[in-house]
């Protein structure tokens, strides 16, 4: 079925600065009633010294368990909307279970982190949005998308900020 | 209804450089109106302090109205003369609103640099955030209680912050 993505639902959700643990920091999870199609998500941080962090962004194909986490409010673009399905976590403890996943960038995108000196920041942005063929399709519960830290130690200081766009629509 | 953004009016609006109020949530804002429907299809900001140092910045979406505090109104600019005037509300704060409306969430969050302006050797960064090609379309100020708007969550004001925000959107009838 082809899908006419301008009809469908758009979503915001965004996080207030949180020092993570080092695996999954963030996290979107598909649903069992409607497919979740991320758009766009972007990350920023700084630290307390200046340095370069590499972050990883994964696709997961099952659902993390424990550690500690934060719902992250999903935001209507339009409040005649329903209301979102898809679920935001942000993580301050690694999950102590964490779902299998496979990269989508394998640390090839570098996001320079900054001390409070002024420097330019930088966000570092993925747009699936304009992907032939489609978005990221999140098509179930146990389906999702993470910012991950792939076990690197967190650096002091460390403050991140992460947002995500997606859209709903129903199983195809 | 579907909705055809590209037959709407536009407009846009920018702040002078201003300081915020202390220890401010919403500094820049765009409201909605009881007449039209508002989407919000790009917003724009860059900072300066007296020490170079880096803030942490929000878009918070509001379903009430900010109270209190003292707005300094944008003047909306249409990008077509002969179109109906502006119907949404820009507002700068210069004093921090006593009451917050009522938060629905935050649908951006970054971290900006804000130079020295007399010191610095680095760029001024500002960050656009663009809503327009959203899939399913921008962000809607749907009366006039909605509003969108740059958000410092109340942390602590820079010595010497001084702010320039912009905002550009389209109207269109109630839908």
């Amino acid at each position: 079925m082809s899908i006419n993505y301008d009809k469908l639902p758009t979503y915001f959700a965004a996080t207030t600065t949180f020092t993570p643990g080092t695996q999954d920091m963030f996290t979107i999870y598909g649903n069992a009633t409607t497919n979740i199609y991320v758009l766009k998500t972007g990350v920023s941080s700084i630290q307390t010294t200046t340095g370069i962090q590499r972050f990883h962004l994964k696709r997961k194909t099952a659902v993390n368990s424990g550690g500690t986490n934060a719902v992250v409010t999903a935001v209507n673009a339009n409040a005649n909307n329903i209301a979102a399905s898809a679920t935001v976590l942000q993580y301050t403890v690694n999950p102590t279970v964490s779902g299998g996943s496979t990269e989508i960038l394998d640390g090839n995108n570098l996001s320079l982190s900054l001390t409070s000196s002024g420097a330019s920041s930088q966000i570092l942005m993925m747009d699936f949005e304009t992907a032939i063929g489609g978005p990221l399709v999140l098509a179930s519960s146990t389906q999702g998308m993470a910012w991950n830290f792939n076990g690197v130690a967190i650096p002091a200081g460390f403050k991140a900020l992460v947002w995500v766009l997606w859209a709903e629509g129903p199983k195809t | 209804m579907s909705i055809n953004y590209d037959k709407l009016n536009t407009y846009m609006a920018a702040s002078g450089a201003f300081s915020p109020g202390a220890a401010p949530q919403d500094v820049f804002t765009i409201s909605g109106s009881a007449t039209a429907n508002i989407y919000v299809l790009r917003m724009g900001i860059s900072s300066v302090q007296t020490t170079a140092g880096i803030n942490d910045w929000y878009i918070a979406k509001r379903s009430t109205a900010n109270s209190g505090g003292v707005a300094v109104a944008s003047t909306a600019v249409s990008f077509q003369s002969g179109q109906s005037d502006a119907t949404a509300s820009i507002a700068s704060y210069t004093t921090t609103p006593s009451s917050d409306g009522s938060l629905i969430g935050y649908v951006w969050s970054g971290w900006a640099s804000a130079p020295a302006p007399a010191t610095t050797t680095e760029d001024v960064s500002t960050f656009i955030i663009n809503f327009e090609t959203a899939i399913g379309g921008p962000i809607a100020l749907l009366s006039a209680a909605d509003s969108l708007g740059f958000n410092f969550l109340g942390n602590a004001l820079p010595t010497g912050l001084s702010v320039s925000a912009w905002v550009l959107w389209v109207e269109g009838p109630k839908s």
